[in-house]
């Protein structure tokens, strides 16, 4: 019997996996990638390593790649349930495995950003084209328009101009005054992020010659079968438009909790963050005692603060197992919370600097986009139905029913609620999430009947 | 405060709704309590089946005229409830197999039943033109069908409120009493009464009945459903096969939709049903042996609803033995969707009446209490 599965090879994962063999526990990696290093290494092993962090991550996937663990990359787990029992697929075969424990590093997921046009060919989101360049070098053949807000923004943007692509403009949509909000934050943030701050300065100084549009409070991307203008209008009352073949789209990143919260754990609304999120104990543990959770999924922090958070959870899975003492584990947990806390205070730096867009939704946004249903038709379905959820929502106007799980559409539902019956969001909750977790066909599933 | 009613139904299930619609369109003031929201559990899962083909014969005779009924039903609920006559088809892999639901549906036609019919090999491959070579023939129902569960159960609602059905959601019932002739109905701090009570709690039903001094023994189903991405247009009826747990059908939106009473994981304190894949895994093994070309179909979304399950199978709905003014309605057992038009109008008729001309002899709740055959009252309700 495996003692751990692991799910998600990224910064948590890995460090988590290496930390659980030296303490003596054996781990299953699994992973929905390829290669090991998540989404911010991914393809380290193939591509050159730009920096400090990438140095540091390629080092980590070389780690991991010699410790010799049970590691199953381009596997999906798509069902998790109580025992643990965690079901995966891979090449067309499902099987279930049944560890003493799971610790679910799945990472984040960027964080919808609904406007009407969205759905069109030609808008696409910023962590997407990212991948296309860190895994297949696609390099956009016309210029690019981005919109939004948020580091990785600015880091893709640094990334395209380098790999020879052509940026236009920004269309930025973070609020004034946020500077002044932002330099309180400076503080406390400098001694654990000075190296990214200089390289967000130098992301920043190289935008300089780019076009930016500031203050974005409404976006429409218009076109007949693609994208072919963006409108846009601003928090000084200008309204804009612009011809562009390419947006793409960013709004920060969101723990990606679909895992979570099928496995039944218990998530709280993250207020500054605006975003759900596992209610962890101070060793990763969530409320169902045989799942923990760490990096990204479980709160955003980014690559340093996600190995760290792996650490944590792994002493916490030893001092659940047995093989570590309560005692020794919180001597051990004592430094990596240290540092933890150290990136808490840089996130709230960078929260400052980039908070979530607050643009309107209008009725005419596609809110769900598998089953293409409007933010009219959701506001409808609220003012018939007083006190509908977002599983009633998804009942009344099958908004989430498609096959990406609610992932695009989630948040709003939970937004429209509250904007049509108040109350908070822990109280109005996140859809409830049916698996499959992942694409699963009937034939993979079929190969899990051992006929009996 | 105590709300007063002409009567209280006791579940917002499709059930329920359809037993409230008749008795306010008989002019009751009806008062409708459902713990959680409309259609929660097993009405908001349910594979929306309309069959009569292969029901038991003490279903069968209400199970028909719930049939006639589903043929008219927008002119019941003024939607058509996304109902498709489509028909309910059930595949003979054997030769075995083959022979004895001939044997049985020859049986049935002798007893003067029309409602199915013998298909062979030919006729199969017209109605299901993808299903796999072995498959010999069946039997088919041309009348059966499907519907849609969430167009069934607006429609149900909405016709039920238009009849002056108040309806409170939220509202779990947590005490019974009777005081002279009145049902005198708790729920947290909530007070209700009424004269007539109607029992269509599900999954729970087993618990409301005890709360009335009836002990019904019943179990709890979770059966399981699947669904797939959107495919063209390959299948019209539901095809079930003999010694498979297997329900199939294309869906209006193209998408396929695989049940059959594979059981999922239930916790009745929690109000949950959740997927169990081992046992999913078979419903999606029958699937591909029977229709090879969906084997590459993504699955969408899995799910399991809740209900009450009776030992025989077959549905309760009749009155208390026990109690004046209380109708029992639930122990659907995985096919109570097809029913629900007929009900409404049995319950009516048996709370105002104390009898109705639909046969239902064969559903009474006494059959399943213990002790209970002596109750004189049982002439009355037969």
């Amino acid at each position: 019997m495996i003692d751990v599965a692991i799910v998600g090879a990224g910064p948590a994962g890995m460090t988590a996996a290496l930390e659980l063999q030296k303490l003596g526990l054996s781990t299953t990696v699994i992973d929905d990638q390829p290669a090991p290093g998540g989404r911010i290494f991914a393809n380290i092993e193939q591509r050159p390593a730009h920096g400090a962090e990438d140095r540091s991550g390629a080092a980590l996937v070389r780690r991991f790649r010699q410790m010799g663990g049970d590691y199953r990359p381009a596997s999906e787990v798509w069902q998790i349930e109580p025992g643990p029992r965690l079901f995966l697929s891979s090449s067309g075969q499902a099987q279930m495995i049944e560890p003493r424990f799971i610790l679910m590093a799945t990472g984040a997921q960027e964080r919808p950003m609904p406007f009407p046009g969205w759905q069109l060919p030609g808008v696409m989101t910023v962590g997407a084209a990212q991948i296309l360049l860190k895994t297949a070098r696609q390099i956009p053949d016309k210029p690019v328009w981005l919109a939004g807000s948020g580091p990785l923004l600015l880091l893709y943007m640094h990334q395209l101009i380098a790999a020879g692509g052509m940026v236009e403009g920004i269309l930025d949509t973070s609020p004034s005054g946020r500077i002044i909000t932002a330099a309180r934050a400076l503080p406390g943030a400098i001694t654990y992020g000075w190296r990214d701050l200089l390289r967000g300065l130098a992301w920043q100084w190289q935008s300089r010659s780019i076009k930016v549009v500031r203050g974005i409070t409404s976006l429409q991307a218009r076109g007949g079968d693609k994208l072919s203008h963006v409108t846009y209008s601003t928090d000084d009352g200008q309204i804009g438009e612009i011809a562009t073949e390419l947006l793409f789209i960013h709004d920060g990143v969101v723990p990606g909790l679909h895992g979570t919260i099928a496995a039944g754990c218990d998530h709280r609304w993250n207020e500054a963050e605006q975003c759900f999120e596992p209610i962890l104990d101070t060793f990763g543990r969530t409320s169902v005692e045989t799942i923990f959770a760490a990096g990204d999924g479980a709160t955003i922090g980014g690559a340093r603060a996600a190995t760290l958070s792996g650490r944590l959870a792994a002493i916490g899975i030893a001092r659940a197992a047995g093989t570590m003492s309560s005692e020794q584990a919180e001597t051990a947990a004592k430094p990596v919370r240290r540092g933890l806390a150290k990136a808490a205070r840089f996130r709230h730096f960078v929260d400052a600097l980039y908070p979530p867009v607050k643009m309107a939704l209008p009725d005419e946004t596609i809110t769900c986009r598998c089953e293409e249903v409007t933010a009219r038709d959701i506001r409808a379905a609220l003012k018939n139905e007083a006190h509908l959820g977002p599983d009633g929502i998804k009942i009344a106007t099958r908004a989430g029913m498609g096959p990406c799980q609610g992932r695009q559409c989630g948040a709003s539902l939970t937004r429209l609620v509250r904007e049509a019956h108040g109350g908070a969001p822990d109280a109005i909750g996140f859809l409830r999430i049916r698996p499959p977790l992942k694409p699963l066909t009937l034939g993979e599933l079929a190969t899990l009947d051992s006929g009996i | 405060m105590t709300e007063t009613a002409d009567a209280i139904i006791i579940g917002g299930g499709l059930h329920g709704l359809s037993a409230a619609l008749q008795l306010a369109r008989r002019g009751l003031n009806v008062l409708l309590l459902e713990r959680a929201r409309i259609g929660r559990h097993s009405s908001g899962a349910s594979a929306a089946g309309v069959r009569t083909l292969g029901r038991a014969p003490a279903e069968l005779p209400i199970s028909l005229a719930a049939m006639e009924m589903w043929h008219n039903i927008a002119d019941l609920v003024g939607d058509d409830c996304g109902f498709q006559a489509t028909g309910q088809l059930r595949v003979a892999e054997t030769q075995a197999q083959l022979e004895q639901l001939s044997a049985q549906v020859t049986q049935h036609q002798l007893r003067g039943y029309t409602n199915e019919e013998i298909v062979g090999a030919a006729e199969l491959r017209e109605l299901a033109p993808t299903i796999a070579p072995h498959c010999l023939g069946g039997v088919f129902a041309r009348r059966d069908g499907a519907a849609d569960p969430h167009r069934t159960l607006a429609a149900f609602l909405r016709s039920a409120r238009s009849a002056g059905v108040q309806i409170r959601e939220g509202a779990g019932v947590t005490s019974l009493a009777k005081r002279g002739d009145i049902w005198l109905v708790a729920a947290g701090e909530d007070r209700f009464e009424a004269p007539l009570l109607v029992n269509a709690a599900g999954a729970w039903a087993g618990q409301i009945a005890a709360m009335a001094g009836d002990d019904i023994p019943i179990g709890t189903k979770a059966s399981m459903m699947i669904v797939t991405e959107r495919i063209a247009p390959m299948l019209k009826p539901t095809v079930s096969a003999v010694g498979r747990m297997l329900s199939f059908k294309q869906t209006l939106q193209g998408t396929i939709l695989i049940g059959g009473g594979q059981q999922g994981r239930f916790d009745l304190v929690r109000e949950s049903a959740d997927v169990d894949a081992r046992a999913l895994a078979k419903s999606a093994a029958a699937a591909v042996a029977l229709f090879p070309g969906v084997e590459r179909l993504r699955i969408v979304r899995t799910w399991s609803g809740l209900e009450a399950a009776t030992q025989d199978h077959i549905a309760i709905a009749g009155l208390s033995p026990s109690t004046s003014g209380l109708m029992h309605l639930f122990g659907f057992t995985g096919h109570g969707f097809q029913l629900v038009p007929a009900l409404g109008i049995v319950t009516a008729d048996m709370l105002l009446d104390g009898a109705t001309c639909f046969d239902v002899a064969g559903l009474r709740p006494d059959r399943l209490m213990h002790g209970a055959a002596r109750d004189p009252l049982l002439a009355k309700q037969a």
